[in-house]
């Protein structure tokens, strides 16, 4: 009887601390948009209003009307996308290599990858930026895409090391036997096995590059390749933040991180289990 | 349960190296290859503007050492590290906790409390900086009625609040990663032990000093080596919030490195400044390697 009263108790408590940290989590968000949506009148009030009495979409309006960030959303998305895409390729290779084969010097190469993906980006700055400029890939594309590169590789080498490893070898193995080479066996059983947890580091992948600034912030600063990030940062002139239009340009950049990342989070979740960072 | 592997034969093991190669190529090129070209320009005097470069030796390295404001960034550096992985752990920890009973509704709280962790830096901090606005900011309002902050301030301004605030936010972004680790460690704990427990009569509490606690020891450590690295070498949130302003009060070393280079142009001794980062860094990760071995690998 005790036992039970002590649990009910439990469950009270438990959803009181659950709707604080929901609070915590989604009360910034919440004020982003609804600060998006406020007129300026509603907007420059003291004290702030919590919830909104009439919606414009009026910054909106700015933003992509008379501004460059249209543009931007343009930039990033090439950036994020070939990205991904190189990274993806190089990891995939790399971690069924790695789960597969047996061969000197793998451990090595695991140590590597591990410290690559911890490494501050700010020691690769320097060398980065005179190595690219050298090369003329300043305000390229080509040149962000080969910095996003730096942190994607080891981030996907980590967790497509997890997706493969769960894929048994038997199946492989199976069909080998069947008559398919070991490439064959790839192609036809490991990746497609493997189709959903690729998808969803590619698609993090994708949302590393969409968010990162300080790469971009030094590479890009011409107008034409600009990412969304940078323009953005570009609306807070000291002492005079347009803050309607930044509001509005931030809630256009979060959407598309927010439905991809609702698109794969279980697979997010599962990779980090099945042994990413495993306990 | 690790896989078999399949041994080193000639043929499996050409495809072997063969997928690999791209994986070495990047290594090489853009991981050993900058930080040996970090440590030469290190070891350089710099001007970029006149493009003058001439060997200095460790002359950068030595004044650091004797620089007041390496030794106060690398300070903030430590209570930014400390605060924010502290708290990140604490509250990932007491959410995963919660989260950690079956039912529809907890994935779609695990999901809503996910998402500080994808929205874009640039929107997480101008939007704090919003709600911490002088004059229209919620937050600021809020702690100026409790009489935790003067009226009509902001704490970005303030010397001694800038970096506390600062540390919030980072927790904020933080917390859903260490949350979605100790969750997924939760799950690996068998169910017999509580089972076990309770036969025995053990209360809630009892349960979690000696079945969870200790099922949770070793990936906390993890836990604390990565986020610390994280934390240590994060630039992009603290430089989009405070700039490392106000007075310096929350420049750390990443954003010392990047006002020594991109503002400074003195490469040479922001290069400098990056290697003790990397120095710091690797000293950390041998440490990870001995206590945890390579069984992790």
């Amino acid at each position: 009887m005790k036992q039970h009263r002590s649990r009910a108790g439990l469950t009270v408590f438990r959803w009181i601390g659950l709707g604080g940290l929901v609070v915590f989590a989604l009360f910034p968000c919440y004020w982003m948009l609804a600060s998006s949506l406020r007129p300026p009148q509603e907007l420059f009030t003291v004290p702030p209003r919590l919830f909104p009495g009439t919606l414009t979409i009026q910054w909106y309006e700015v933003v992509l009307r008379t501004t460059r960030m249209p543009r931007y959303f343009l930039n990033s998305a090439v950036i994020s996308g070939a990205s991904m895409i190189v990274s993806l390729v190089i990891a995939i290779l790399g971690a069924y290599s790695l789960t597969r084969f047996k061969y000197p010097g793998r451990q090595l190469l695991l140590l590597s990858a591990l410290t690559s993906y911890v490494l501050p980006p700010v020691l690769l700055l320097l060398p980065l930026y005179l190595t690219l400029g050298a090369l003329g890939l300043i305000n390229t594309y080509a040149g962000v895409i080969v910095t996003h590169v730096t942190f994607a590789v080891p981030f996907c080498l980590w967790l497509l090391r997890s997706f493969f490893n769960a894929i048994p070898v038997d199946l492989e193995e199976a069909a080998m036997v069947d008559g398919n080479g070991r490439l064959g066996a790839f192609v036809r059983i490991v990746l497609p096995l493997a189709l959903p947890g690729i998808l969803s580091t590619g698609l993090f992948g994708f949302i590393l590059s969409w968010n990162e600034y300080l790469f971009a912030s030094v590479l890009l600063t011409g107008e034409g390749r600009k990412t969304v990030p940078i323009g953005i940062a570009e609306f807070i002139v000291q002492f005079d933040i347009r803050w309607g239009e930044v509001m509005a340009a931030s809630s256009l950049a979060t959407i598309p991180v927010v439905v991809l990342f609702a698109l794969i989070q279980r697979h997010f979740v599962r990779g980090l289990m099945a042994g990413a960072i495993k306990g | 349960m690790p896989p078999r592997e399949v041994s080193w034969s000639p043929n499996g093991g050409r495809l072997g190296v063969l997928f690999l190669l791209p994986t070495f190529v990047f290594l090489v090129s853009l991981v050993i290859y900058p930080v040996a070209y970090n440590a030469y320009l290190s070891l350089q005097d710099d001007n970029y503007m006149l493009g003058l470069r001439r060997f200095v030796g460790i002359r950068h390295y030595a004044e650091l050492l004797q620089d007041a404001v390496f030794w106060r960034s690398l300070g903030n550096n430590l209570v930014w590290t400390v605060g924010g992985v502290g708290g990140q752990l604490v509250l990932g920890l007491a959410a995963a906790l919660l989260l950690d009973v079956p039912g529809r509704g907890m994935a779609v709280v695990r999901t809503l409390l996910l998402l500080p962790y994808v929205v874009p830096v640039i929107a997480t901090a101008i939007t704090w900086r919003w709600m911490f606005n002088d004059f229209y900011g919620i937050l600021s309002f809020f702690l100026a009625t409790i009489g935790m902050l003067p009226p009509q301030t902001s704490p970005f301004a303030s010397l001694e609040l800038a970096m506390p605030a600062a540390i919030v936010v980072g927790i904020w972004r933080g917390f859903p990663f260490a949350m979605i680790v100790y969750w997924a460690a939760l799950q690996a704990i068998p169910g017999e032990e509580y089972e076990a427990a309770r036969v025995d009569g053990a209360g809630i509490v009892q349960e979690f000093w000696h079945i969870t606690i200790p099922h949770l020891k070793h990936i906390t450590l993890v836990l604390v080596v990565l986020r610390t690295l994280w934390m240590f070498n994060y630039f992009d949130l603290l430089y989009l919030l405070t700039k490392g302003g106000p007075a310096g009060a929350t420049q750390h070393l990443p954003i010392m490195v990047y006002i020594t280079s991109f503002g400074l142009f003195r490469f040479g001794e922001a290069a400098a400044i990056a290697g003790l980062m990397a120095v710091t860094a690797g000293a950390i990760i041998v440490l990870y390697v001995k206590i945890h071995g390579m069984r992790e690998l």
